[in-house]
């Protein structure tokens, strides 16, 4: 295809596409980079994208990993899954297309909450909404809020108790809350105020409820209705849904009209009849009856997708559509003291690892301490983000094979799950794998080079490499596997020839006469690249 | 002049084609044209940047789902599917360009969805070196740009 292909026509390929290869479309050039970081691409990738991650669990809410942590799955959003760790007590979000984690602070204990992800649309944002009940009462609740990706702290919102009844008898106190777009309200049985909370500025409204809505008050259930839109309450009456719509908050004004979408089902399904319970999340209307049916109903496109007549109560609810949600940086979050530890640990200049291990759903942090000037190289550091309070450390052993003149300076390389430190005057290499936290001590043969000044480490083809610029040529060795202690077979690169012929190569190598001037170097596929002191970049494609 | 019923279309290098009404107004663009203005039902209608060639495929293809359209029985889904399915696979990368920008510009919904979908399918599982050659996009990452982005999604690789 020699012509640059027009921009829909790159969206409408792209969107066909899973999360993974997108991933990996990100690397072809800046273009698509941006496109698949566009909210209207997103947008679009995850509502007509035929991937679909089922979370298996029910009525416990329980489900036992093979880490054997105990999780609770609390919500979704745009694909997003919030869930809580209970054997840490800690919450986390997941994209399981992107297998990106957050780990949220920790709002306080209650023995009750319920929270919600809300996506303001204005401002291009997610946040959570924290709901609890307030010391010794049911009826009264509290809230905290928090945006995701920058907050460290919750804010509290100052929810105004209510006082009128409905004036139907019993207030069993019970409290349902309903996501609209980016409002969230807060419906509780058998009182007049609706409280309306608009997360982008986060301001909190009442809404009178007319008493006449209904003739009986029980089993009335908020539902948004609508393509989402518009609030609703709802009881199921003679086979169909009675909804009462809130037109318009300000004037108060609600709307009756009756859904049939259930008789026509129902009919079908004489055990249907009797319906205990529905809820809604995201689209999904689930329809429970008779404790042994469930069935799910797609709202917006308006037909049935789920149908279950044996229900064991292990099986799924919740639907998540894939999703490319931006890239929630896990350095921005977490607890305070937690990112207190990791900026001294950047401050010491000590090279902070990051490791995200798939295993365990969780990032783990490591950090090498070590003393200038000694022979013993030091400690790392492990600490898994959102669990551990407390460092575990590892001591690195001392240096052994010493050459003659040693500088003494350290410098670490991560590739992938491994650090690398490599101790100029040292002949070995300290390998540290950060998922199972082991040392491994490789030694360097001494006849890789025949000078040891200026030698640098970086990354070949995903593996560790030394190299050393000589006779004009960049030599390079790559180990091959640090557990045989193997490195494979010299490369070299004809470095300095090529870079005099390159068009604008003549101000370089006059600002860098000899190569050994240059800062940096690295080797990435194909691709060798130089920088000089100053920010100066020449990228030379080796083939 | 097309008789009743039939619409002539005409390439960029000059290639006219008569084709029935119900096979040209598969094409959104062209059955806007038509509908706005008469005068195009009796003339010829120029498709502006695309040669008789490309032309001559997308008839090729608005024909079989145009019947297929009208006359279930005679045209199958199934016979449908295989025809997709062949007329993707005989494109070269060239003429698959062409038709892509072709069906995108008429609105061939039904080719449009066809031909991206055969050209994600290309893409999945490819390395993004090996997307650059088959689109010949050039890389404009510097290798520590990129490697800044596998590191981000290492699994994805």
């Amino acid at each position: 295809m020699s012509e640059i292909m027009p921009y829909d026509l790159i969206v409408e390929i792209l969107r066909r596409l899973p999360v993974k290869y997108l991933l990996r479309c990100r690397c072809v050039c800046k273009l698509w980079c941006a496109i698949t970081k566009e909210r209207s691409f997103i947008d679009k990738h995850r509502t007509s994208s035929k991937e679909i991650f089922v979370y298996k669990d029910f009525l416990s809410y329980l489900l036992e990993d093979f880490t054997k942590e105990k999780y609770e799955y609390i919500t979704t959003k745009h694909g997003l899954l919030l869930k809580k760790n209970t054997t840490s007590d800690t919450y986390l979000i997941k994209n399981p297309s992107t297998k990106q984690v957050l780990y949220l602070p920790r709002p306080s204990d209650h023995d009750w909450s319920d929270m919600r992800i809300i996506y303001v649309r204005n401002i291009d944002t997610y946040k959570l909404a924290y709901f609890y009940p307030k010391k010794g009462t049911k009826e009264f609740i509290g809230c905290r809020v928090l945006t995701i990706g920058t907050d460290l702290n919750w804010r509290s919102l100052d929810i105004p108790s209510c006082s009128k009844k409905l004036g139907i008898g019993d207030i069993k106190g019970d409290i349902d809350l309903m996501e609209i777009d980016n409002v969230v309200f807060i419906f509780r049985h058998g009182y007049c105020e609706l409280i309306r909370i608009e997360m982008e500025s986060e301001s909190i409204t009442t809404v009178m409820i007319p008493q006449d809505l209904f003739s009986d008050w029980n089993d009335v259930r908020p539902l948004p209705y609508s393509d989402d839109v518009m609030f609703c309450l709802a009881k199921v009456e003679d086979e169909k849904i009675n909804v009462q719509v809130l037109e318009n908050c300000k004037k108060e004004k609600w709307v009756g009209e009756k859904m049939d979408i259930l008789s026509k089902s129902m009919r079908k399904y004489p055990n249907m009849m009797n319906i205990r319970n529905y809820h809604l999340n995201e689209n999904w209307l689930w329809i429970y009856a008779n404790e042994d049916f469930l069935y799910a109903y797609d709202i917006r496109a308006k037909r049935r997708r789920i149908e279950k007549s044996e229900l064991s109560w292990k099986t799924l609810v919740y639907i998540l559509n894939p999703s490319l949600e931006r890239n929630f940086i896990q350095r921005h979050m977490g607890h305070s003291k937690l990112v207190k530890i990791y900026e001294e640990a950047r401050k010491t200049r000590t090279h902070v690892g990051e490791n995200y291990l798939s295993s365990a759903d969780k990032y783990k942090l490591a950090y090498v301490k070590y003393n200038q000037g000694n022979e013993s190289a030091g400690v790392c550091r492990f600490l898994i983000v959102g669990t551990d309070v407390n460092w575990r450390s590892i001591d690195i052993p001392g240096c052994t094979k010493l050459r003659a003149s040693v500088e003494k300076r350290i410098k670490i390389k991560q590739i992938g799950d491994m650090l690398f430190l490599f101790q100029y005057g040292c002949l070995e290499i300290v390998c540290i794998e950060m998922e199972r936290q082991c040392i491994t001590t490789v030694e360097i043969p001494h006849f890789l080079f025949s000078g040891w000044e200026d030698v640098r480490m970086f990354c070949w083809n995903g593996k560790f490499s030394l190299a050393r610029v000589e006779e004009e040529k960049l030599n390079f060795w790559a180990l091959e596997s640090y557990k045989e202690q193997k490195w494979g077979k010299r490369k070299q690169v004809v470095c300095l020839d090529i870079l005099r012929k390159l068009p604008n190569s003549a101000e370089f190598m006059r600002k860098y006469p000899n190569l050994r001037e240059l800062r940096y170097h690295g080797l990435k596929h194909d691709w060798f690249g130089i920088c000089g002191e100053y920010g100066d970049r020449i990228v030379y494609n080796v083939r | 002049m097309a008789s009743k019923g039939n619409l002539t279309l005409k390439s960029c290098n000059g290639k006219e084609f008569i084709v029935e009404e119900k096979v040209a107004v598969m094409s959104t663009t062209i059955k806007n044209m038509v509908d706005v203005d008469d005068s195009f039902a009796q003339g010829v209608i120029p498709i502006i940047g695309v040669d008789g060639k490309i032309l001559a495929k997308l008839i090729e293809y608005c024909k079989e789902h145009a019947e297929a359209d009208e006359d279930e029985e005679v045209k199958s889904e199934e016979y449908l599917k295989k025809f997709d399915e062949k007329f993707v696979d005989e494109l070269n990368l060239n003429d698959l360009y062409d038709l892509l920008k072709a069906s995108n510009y008429l609105e061939i919904t039904k080719l449009l969805n066809l031909l991206c979908q055969k050209v994600a399918s290309m893409i999945k599982g490819k390395k993004p070196e090996e997307i650059r050659r088959i689109f010949n996009i050039k890389n404009d990452f510097t290798p520590e740009e990129e490697e800044e982005i596998n590191r981000q999604n290492p699994w994805a690789f």
